[in-house]
C-alpha cells in the first residue's frame, strides 16, 4: 500500500460515479429528469473526496517533515 | 536466439524486447520460452515520411508494410461511415511520438508540460473519438463494439509496450543446469523474500543444501510432476534484483474490462436485451475500480485515457437511448405515414432514427376504442396529426428542442408534456407517447 494517488483516485471516483449514474437510469430509479442533477453531485462527491484526501495527505507528508 | 538486425526507430528507445544476448552456450533446451519471440518496432508516430501525424506511417512500420497501404485502408475505412478517421483521431491522440516517447494523451495526464496548442489539439481529438464511438454505437451494436473491441486492442498496445524512456527489465537467462542431464531443467526464482522458504526443484542449482537436495530420489524424466510450482514452460523468470515491479494494476483492471465487455456480449448474443451504452458503462466501471485501487494498490494511471473516452462515449449514447429510443436508423429518413386502419397503430412502436417524420393519423377511426400508439424519433422534426374530435392523451418529451401540443409550445432543453385533451366522448382516445431526442415535435388537429 502507499501514499494515496490522488488523481488516479479522484479519475477512478468519477468513472465509477458515472457508471453508477448510467445503472440507476437503466433500472429506471433515475428518471433523465434528475440528470442535471447526478451528474453535478457526482463531481461534488468526487471534488470532496479528493480534497480531503489531499488535506489529509499534505498534513500528515508536513507531520512526517517535522520529525 | 540473437537480436534481429532491426533499426531502431528511435536511439533512446530500447525494442520492447530485447533478446538476451549473454546466454551461455550450455543454455538449457527447456529454458523458459519468452514471452515475443521477435523484437517488433514499437507502435509510433513516425516523424519521417509523414503526411498529416505519421498516424499511418508508424502503424505501417510496426507492421512492416508500406505506408500507402495504410493510408488507403484508412481511406476506404473512412468511407464507411468515418471509422477511418476515428481510428486516426485515436491513433494520433494515444500513440506515443516518436521524439518524446509519449503520446498526446499521456503528455497531458502526466503533466508532461503539453503546450496549449497540443490541450487544444488534444481536447478536439476526444471530442471526435466521442462522437465517432456515440455515433458508431448508436448507430449499429456490432459496429459499435467492433470499433469498442478496437480501442481496446490499441489500449492493451498500450499496456503492453514499455514505458518511454526506461529499458524493458534485462531477462537474466536461467544459470546452466547442474543437475543430470534429462532431469528437469528449472530456476523458478520466486520474486520475494518468500524465495528462502520455498523448497528448490530437484536439479536446480538453488539450494543445494537443502533437504529435497540431491539425495532424493531422482524425479525421473521431463514429464515428471513438478512438485513446487508451474512446469518451467509456463514460468517467467523473474530477475531477481529487478528494480521495481511494473504494476500489474494496469493490464489487470484492463482486462477485466475486456471480460466483462465480453461477458455482456455473450449475454446479448444469447437474447437478452443489453444496450450499447450498456458496454461502455460497464467497461468505464471496471477501468473506475481499478484506478480507485490504484489510488493505493499499485499504479494505474495509465486507464485514466481509456476512462476518459469511454465516459466521453457514454454521455451521448445514453443520453439519446434515453431521450430518444433505442436506434439512430440507417440513414436520414424522410417519411410521411398515413395509416388508415386503428389496429395498425394500437400498441404500436414506431422508431425512426434521424429525419423528418410526418404522421398522419386522421383518416383512423378511434370510434369508442382507447389507442396506444408510441412514436420515437432520435433526431428531427416529427409531425403528428390526429382526428379533430378524438380525446388526446398526451405523454411527451424532448430532450432538447421545441414541443408544440395543440398550440401549446415550449422549447428548450428536456421538455415534457403530460396533458389530456379533451374531444368528442364517442370518438374515441389516443393515448400518444412521443420521445425526440433533439429536434422539434409538433401535434395538430386536422381541420374539419
Amino acid at each position: 500500500m502507499h501514499d494515496t494517488d490522488v488523481t488516479s483516485l479522484v479519475f477512478g471516483l468519477v468513472f465509477v460515479g458515472l457508471s453508477v449514474v448510467w445503472g440507476l437510469l437503466e433500472l429506471g430509479v433515475l428518471t433523465v429528469s434528475v440528470l442535471p442533477l447526478a451528474i453535478p453531485l457526482v463531481l461534488v462527491a468526487v471534488g470532496v473526496v479528493g480534497v480531503v484526501v489531499a488535506v489529509v495527505r499534505s498534513r500528515r507528508e508536513s507531520r512526517d517533515e517535522a520529525f | 536466439m540473437t537480436e534481429t538486425p532491426l533499426p531502431p526507430p528511435v536511439p533512446e528507445q530500447a525494442p520492447p524486447v530485447q533478446a538476451p544476448t549473454q546466454a551461455p552456450p550450455q543454455a538449457p533446451v527447456h529454458a523458459p520460452p519468452r514471452l515475443e519471440p521477435a523484437p517488433n518496432p514499437p507502435l509510433m508516430r513516425r516523424q519521417q515520411g509523414k503526411v498529416v501525424a505519421g498516424v499511418c506511417s508508424g502503424v505501417a512500420y510496426r507492421l512492416g508494410i508500406d505506408p500507402n497501404v495504410v493510408r488507403v485502408v484508412a481511406v476506404v475505412l473512412t468511407l464507411f461511415g468515418g471509422v477511418g478517421i476515428l481510428l486516426y483521431a485515436l491513433g494520433w491522440l494515444l500513440m506515443p511520438e516518436e521524439s518524446t516517447g509519449q503520446s498526446l494523451g499521456e503528455r497531458a495526464l502526466r503533466g508532461g508540460g503539453p503546450d496549449g496548442a497540443s490541450t487544444l489539439l488534444l481536447a478536439l481529438l476526444l471530442v471526435v473519438v466521442a462522437l465517432g464511438f456515440g455515433f458508431a454505437i448508436v448507430g449499429d451494436s456490432w459496429f459499435g463494439i467492433t470499433v469498442l473491441a478496437v480501442t481496446l486492442g490499441i489500449g492493451a498496445l498500450l499496456l503492453t509496450r514499455p514505458r518511454a524512456g526506461a529499458a524493458p527489465p534485462p531477462l537474466v537467462p536461467p544459470g546452466p543446469p547442474s543437475g543430470p542431464p534429462g532431469a528437469p531443467v528449472a530456476s523458478w526464482a520466486p520474486p520475494t523474500t518468500a524465495a528462502a522458504s520455498v523448497p528448490p526443484f530437484p536439479g536446480s542449482s538453488f539450494a543445494p543444501d537443502s533437504p529435497l537436495g540431491p539425495d532424493r530420489p531422482d524425479l525421473g524424466p521431463i514429464d515428471a510432476p513438478y512438485p513446487y510450482g508451474p512446469p518451467p514452460s509456463q514460468v517467467l523468470t523473474p530477475t531477481p534484483a529487478e528494480p521495481r515491479r511494473r504494476s500489474i494494476l494496469g493490464p489487470l483492471t484492463f482486462f477485466a474490462a475486456v471480460a466483462a465487455v465480453g461477458v455482456l456480449g455473450v449475454v446479448d448474443v444469447l437474447g437478452a436485451t443489453v444496450p450499447g451504452s450498456a458496454y461502455v458503462a460497464t467497461a468505464l466501471g471496471v477501468v473506475g475500480l481499478g484506478l480507485v485501487v490504484g489510488a493505493w494498490f499499485g499504479h494505474s494511471r495509465s486507464l485514466i485515457a481509456l476512462g476518459a473516452v469511454l465516459a466521453l462515449v457514454l454521455v451521448p449514447v445514453a443520453t439519446v437511448e434515453q431521450l430518444g429510443g433505442q436506434a439512430f436508423g440507417d440513414s436520414f429518413e424522410t417519411q410521411t405515414v398515413g395509416p388508415t386502419d386503428v389496429d395498425e397503430i394500437d400498441g404500436a412502436l414506431f422508431e425512426h432514427g434521424a429525419g423528418d417524420v410526418s404522421y398522419d393519423f386522421s383518416g383512423i377511426d378511434f370510434t369508442d376504442r382507447t389507442v396506444d400508439t408510441e412514436v420515437r424519433v432520435g433526431a428531427g422534426n416529427l409531425d403528428i396529426t390526429i382526428p379533430e374530435d378524438v380525446t388526446l392523451e398526451m405523454d411527451a418529451q424532448v430532450g432538447a428542442g421545441q414541443l408544440d401540443v395543440l398550440g401549446e409550445s415550449q422549447e428548450g432543453l428536456g421538455l415534457g408534456q403530460n396533458q389530456t385533451y379533451e374531444g368528442d366522448v364517442e370518438a374515441g382516445t389516443l393515448r400518444l407517447d412521443v420521445s425526440m431526442g433533439f429536434g422539434n415535435v409538433e401535434v395538430n388537429r386536422a381541420d374539419a
